[in-house]
């Protein structure tokens, strides 16, 4: 019968996906992004979907990733809470300011370029930090002090307590901005620009970059999923699958990037950045 | 307990409770939701309804009523909507407890102010814009 066929060839679709987001749940949870950029080209180049609706399921598993990697770190004591809750303020105004009055007057194409062209050229201070363990001779900023920033996680490869200082607010709030304004407009979850944030600005260890970074994009992703779900953007049948998956690799990544050095991590996160902006070049010339 | 500036050594050393209740939080809403996955995964294939083409076609439409009755019909599609919105609000939730105890647990005004700010923010950008 043509019903057992169709359920067949389903099982195998959702098999496939599912098996594709476990790549984009440890990716995701190692280099503190969300994962999109393994999901969106695996729904959309290897199984032909329409990317209005890969990007769709991406922004929602994101928060998938967020949350089960997210649940991981903050109880292992890396994600910094402060750092987080504080820079959130930026990222959500610039989802609101990009997604309700730029919008309308942007071609996302040209935006997608240049965002591109701007992951591309900041792998440039990214490379400059490989053979860093631990960020030397920070010492926090006004506002860091002000809103006590600083803190300290329990390094597992180290085997040691690692204090660290903050820096450049006043610069990571802008970068947060403008991942707020970028998740808003081109529907990713924008964590490669937090991390940024954390690595070039503020100065923090690799894994408390990724750590935060991660416990942030949820509510990112949170707040632009609502423009896909009111759009008809979502389809459940392929959320499911992707977002599972997701968390399988997110726990399964959590276990790794607690191990790794971060110097590594810093290492895996180039090579997601460098690959999120040919995708986002790519993305832009393509629908030009 | 003052929150005096001055406090921030020791305070540092006091387990924070926002660290493990947000845990606990997005651990709830990961696990709830992908349950909901795998249920609603599981009712539209035992009723023969699992194709490529209602896969790729089916959208998340927001209709309470329509909810409501199918997830009491047992449809597969239903639960994976009503895991969608769980897993949507779960990092809502999460800045929700957090503004809660930095107001209760930490008398925390500057950081319950901060909280509040994004809660405002991510809600509106999630309802308003379309």
């Amino acid at each position: 019968m043509y019903g057992h066929f169709a359920q067949f060839s389903a099982l195998t679709f959702l098999l496939e996906v599912f098996a594709a987001s476990i790549a984009g749940g440890v990716l995701g949870s190692i280099a503190g992004i969300g994962g999109g950029v393994i999901i969106v080209p695996v729904l959309t180049v290897f199984l032909g979907m329409d990317i209005r609706y890969a990007i769709g399921a991406s922004i929602v598993s994101v928060i998938a990733t967020s949350s089960g990697a997210g649940a991981v770190y903050v109880r292992d004591r890396i994600t910094n809470v402060r750092i987080a809750m504080f820079l959130e303020v930026f990222t959500a105004l610039g989802a609101i300011i990009g997604a309700a009055l730029l919008a309308p007057h942007l071609s996302t194409h040209w935006l997608s370029i240049l965002f591109g062209v701007t992951l591309l050229t900041s792998l440039v201070p990214i490379f400059r930090k490989f053979g860093e363990e631990l960020p030397e001779g920070v010492v926090d900023d006004a506002m860091a002090k002000r809103l006590r920033l600083d803190g300290s996680y329990y390094d597992k490869r180290l085997g040691r307590e690692v204090a660290y200082h903050v820096t450049g607010i006043p610069a990571a709030s802008g970068y947060m901005f403008v991942a707020g304004i970028v998740s808003g407009l081109l529907g990713i979850g924008a964590g490669v620009v937090k991390v940024l944030a954390h690595e070039i600005a503020m100065r923090v260890p690799s894994k408390v970059s990724t750590a935060t970074s991660n416990f942030m994009i949820g509510v990112t992703a949170a707040a632009a999923s609502g423009v896909y779900l009111n759009r008809h953007l979502v389809l459940p049948f392929v959320v499911a699958p992707v977002a599972t998956g997701v968390v399988v690799g997110a726990f399964a990544g959590t276990k790794l990037m607690e191990r790794m050095s971060n110097n590594h991590i810093r290492q895996v996160f180039a090579a997601a950045l460098a690959l999120i902006g040919v995708q986002m070049l790519v993305r832009g010339i393509g629908g030009l | 307990m003052n929150a005096a500036p001055g406090a921030v050594g020791p305070q540092r050393r006091h387990p924070l409770a926002i660290e493990d209740v947000s845990s606990w939080v997005l651990r709830l809403g990961v696990v709830a939701s992908v349950a909901l996955f795998v249920l609603g995964l599981a009712l539209s294939f035992a009723h023969g309804e699992l194709t490529r083409q209602l896969m790729e076609t089916q959208t998340f439409v927001l209709d309470a009523g329509a909810l409501r009755r199918g997830l009491a019909a047992w449809q597969g599609f239903a639960w994976l909507e009503l895991g969608i919105l769980v897993l949507v609000l779960t990092p809502i939730l999460r800045v929700f407890t957090a503004m809660v105890l930095f107001a209760v647990e930490e008398r925390d005004r500057l950081y319950t102010a901060v909280t509040f700010l994004v809660l405002v923010m991510t809600l509106a950008s999630l309802l308003l814009i379309r």
